[in-house]
Parts: structure tokens; sequence; C-alpha cells
């Protein structure tokens, strides 16, 4: 069995859930520094054959804190403004009627709720819509070893799992040698997504959307079967 | 697209700033998930599929250039 452990985010792409489905466990790394213009509370979906940012806004986001302290804005006009984005753009998707309450739900029940919270929650019933059952931990809850660094913490957080195969996004801040992890009795790799098209509305394909797009256009058995094996680990 | 225009489109760093010492996690726009999405836009852009110790070794613009070169690709 392996581990990963990676920041919560919105609505991620697709390489997010990749990972989890690479993983018997995913931690959410919810105790490490907000990143301000990153991708945590915001992403793309297709409009008009073209990509579109959509952002879930926060109250005094801020680099100086933790993720799990950023809180979601409570305006129900900017979630309301985002639905009304995603409604005619699927519309006519054919999973339209299955995911679009999946995806309302997840959006109003916002309120009061950290981003950090609403992206476990976004990540967690995605999961759950297509069948991936895996451990999910959040990291402030269960472990208190917020004092150590990088990746002396990643490695401690394999340890107490008592997992030693750990499965990293491409790269990281946190991520030294695979030879520093062997040394702590992990092993380290990457995964690393592979384009895997599907039909969109329009001629071209537009790639690397949000989940949402790929919840839009394909069932649960071709995301499952087809789109998220498609990926290497080295 | 060619690297320039990958880091552009990943990190919002216009062409003009792209020096080969800066170190991708320093640009403001970092983050693992555009980081992760950058490696992949490479690998498909460029036809290679890099193994881990690349990832590893790919911090800085100038290095993401070499290990380009290494796998016999111009940049």
């Amino acid at each position: 069995m392996s581990i990963a452990i990676m920041q919560p985010y919105v609505f991620p792409y697709v390489g997010y859930f990749q990972l989890i489905h690479a993983s018997g466990t995913f931690v959410f790394y919810d105790d490490v520094n907000y990143i301000n213009k990153g991708w945590i509370n915001r992403n793309r979906i297709l409009l008009n054959n073209k990509d579109q940012l959509f952002t879930i806004p926060c109250k005094e986001a801020s680099q100086n804190k933790l993720i799990k302290d950023v809180e979601v804005l409570q305006d129900p006009k900017s979630i309301n403004k985002i639905l009304l984005t995603i409604q005619p753009a699927y519309k006519k998707a054919p999973f339209y009627n299955k995911v679009f309450p999946l995806i309302e739900e997840i959006l109003t029940l916002s309120d009061g709720l950290t981003i950090s919270q609403m992206a476990i929650s976004c990540v967690k019933n995605i999961c759950n819509y297509l069948g991936m059952n895996r451990q999910f931990i959040i990291s402030s809850e269960k472990y208190t070893n917020q004092e150590l660094k990088k990746a002396d913490r990643l490695i401690d957080i394999c340890h107490i799992e008592g997992i030693s195969d750990y499965i990293n996004a491409a790269g990281g801040k946190e991520i030294y040698t695979k030879e520093y992890f062997n040394a702590g009795n992990v092993n380290l790799s990457f995964l690393i997504p592979k384009r895997c098209e599907y039909i969109q509305f329009g001629a071209t394909f537009v790639p690397w959307l949000s989940i949402l797009d790929i919840l839009m256009f394909n069932s649960k058995e071709d995301i499952m079967n087809k789109i998220l094996p498609s990926y290497h680990i080295d | 697209m060619n690297l320039a225009e990958i880091i552009k489109e990943s990190f919002s760093l216009k062409e003009a700033e792209q020096k080969d010492d800066i170190v991708l996690n320093s640009i403001e726009e970092w983050d693992s998930m555009s980081h992760m999405l950058f490696i992949t836009r490479v690998e498909e852009n460029y036809e290679i599929e890099f193994t881990g110790n690349d990832i590893l070794s790919m911090q800085t613009i100038g290095d993401i250039k070499n290990v380009l070169i290494a796998n016999g690709k111009t940049v």
C-alpha cells in the first residue's frame, strides 16, 4: 500500500485524483501555508470551447496563514455567480443532470467553512461519486509534527501510518532526493499524468481543466477505467 | 508549444523574465498543482517521459533545459 500527501484543492484537475487513485491512504496537507496565486481556490472550466477561470473568494487570504485557517468569503452572490457560469457552460453535457447537483451541494454548503474544509468536502464527495474508496486523513487533525520541516515531516507521516511507499505529485517544495527518503526507510516516487482525451463540445480538445469537466463529459466507469489510470509513476 | 510558452502558461511568467537561474518554486504563482501540470505539459509537448530523478533535478529553468537537451530535445 502507498500513501500520498497533498494540499487540499477545490475541484482540482485530474492529476490530483490520479494521486488518490494511486494511493491507499491520502493525506490532506492542510496545515501548511496557503499560496495566494496558486490553485487551492480556483480552477478552469470549459466555456464556449475555451477555458474559463473560476475562483472561490476567500477572506483575508494570505501566504502567512495556514490553508486550514483561510475562510471562504461569506458571499452567496459569488457562489451563485460560479453556479450560473457552470450551468449554461455544461447544460448540454451528457452527465450534467447527475453532476450539477453534486457541484451545487458542494458550493452552497460552503457557509462558514474554511477553504480547506470546502476543498476536502469537494474531493471526498467526488471520490464518493466515483466509488473510489480510500482512507482520507486530515493532517492538522492527526499529526503533531508541525515542528518538523519539509521532507522530514513527510517521512514522519509515512512512519506514523506504517507505510513505506510515498507517491508525490511531480515536483514539490518539500522534496529533497530519493536517497534522503530512502535513508528514512521511505520509497519516494512521482506521479505524472498523461493526457487522456474525451469528447467535449468543440472540435478542439481543451486539456487539463478542472475535474468538473471530466465529470460532465464522462461516465463514472470511463473515468475510473480509462481516465484516472492514465498516468505513470517513477 | 515551446518551453517558454509552457512556463508562461503554467506560472504566468513573461518570456522576458524567464532567466535560467530562476528557481521554479520561487515564482509567486507556483504551487504543487501548477508544478504537476507544468511537468505534464512539458512531457506532452516534448514527447518525453521523465524519470523521478529528472523531476528531482529540475529546480531551475536552466535545469529543465538541461534535462530536455540530455534527452535529445531542442529548447
